[in-house]
């Protein structure tokens, strides 16, 4: 009953809205002592302005203390088995980035999401293993999220500190870069070949308590869904693929109505 | 209600977040996160 009315209400308001209130929130600077709170997005907690914790970043600090994270697992657990991987399309700063910078005018490059493992790979490798055995956040030294709320805004912010900008800063700033250009030609491509926290997510969608259906009576096949797909993915192949965010663009779009949000009991 | 895999996911990630909370490790956060890490933004 509760998830029908979340997806009546998601369906109702302007996905940019939230996203621009998501982006607000957790860099609002209003609640300092909420840092103690995991963010459910991607978001550095090294910001000037941040609120809230990185679970990636949080993450791999109990990894280099060699603690378990059970708090922060908990806590991700809890959003994943309810809504799987929404955060990443209504919550998320640098998936919001993402999209905007799709909407400008350029060739679009469409990329199979054959090579979406990548993500599993970087969680395993850049979030645990690396960090597991030289004791640094090595996801956090090469994260474009971080040069881009955190590194560069110390700089404008602290020229004190702008001596310190060595080569790791440099190499950062050139990823981020990297991945700004790329955001332009190809759909999020940060999340679907690179997020370890969107790996996460992904390992709930299929059992999540929120799901998208698709009636495959009314499904005409006509790839509107791809189309508006955030994602870039065939929803009538698999709606409850790891890479889809949530962003509801299908449902709105399909021109059948065969798209739509449901409890997982129905 | 017909118990679904979602359910039992709930369970396991509310008692990590009840054991999390049982050690405090919400301190351990707030503490990381305040901190400022230059060595994390490159700045070192």
């Amino acid at each position: 009953m509760m998830l029908n009315r979340l997806a009546g209400l998601l369906l109702k308001v302007r996905r940019w809205v939230v996203q621009l209130a998501a982006f607000g929130l957790w860099n609002s600077l209003l609640f300092p002592g909420l840092k103690a709170l995991p963010c459910p997005a991607l978001n550095c907690y090294g910001c000037p302005f941040a609120v809230v914790a990185c679970p990636i970043g949080t993450l791999q600090h109990f990894i280099v203390i060699r603690e378990a994270p059970f708090y922060m697992l908990g806590v991700l657990g809890i959003i994943g088995a309810l809504v799987g991987r929404i955060s990443c399309g209504w919550l998320c700063p640098f998936g919001f980035l993402q999209d905007l910078l799709y909407k400008l005018k350029a060739p679009k490059l469409r990329l199979s999401n054959r090579f979406g493992w990548l993500r599993y790979a970087v969680l395993v490798v850049l979030v645990g293993l690396i960090p597991f055995f030289t004791l640094e956040p090595w996801f956090c030294k090469l994260c474009p999220t971080g040069t881009l709320e955190a590194g560069i805004p110390w700089l404008a912010l602290r020229p004190d500190l702008r001596h310190l900008a060595g080569w790791l800063f440099w190499s950062k700033v050139g990823i981020l870069v990297f991945f700004l250009a790329w955001m332009v030609f190809t759909r999020r491509p940060f999340c679907r070949f690179v997020c370890p926290l969107g790996a996460i997510y992904s390992l709930f969608n299929r059992f999540s308590a929120l799901q998208l259906r698709v009636d495959e009576s009314a499904c005409a096949r006509c790839d509107r869904c791809q189309e508006v797909c955030s994602m870039d993915i065939r929803v009538y192949e698999n709606p409850q693929s790891g890479q889809c965010v949530r962003c509801l663009e299908c449902v709105r779009a399909c021109p059948k109505g065969a798209v739509r949000l449901a409890g997982a009991e129905e | 209600m017909k118990l679904q895999k979602y359910h039992i996911l709930l369970f396991i990630s509310l008692g990590l977040l009840l054991l999390g909370l049982v050690r405090t490790e919400f301190q351990t956060v707030y503490a990381h996160a305040r901190l400022l890490c230059l060595s994390c933004m490159g700045l070192q």
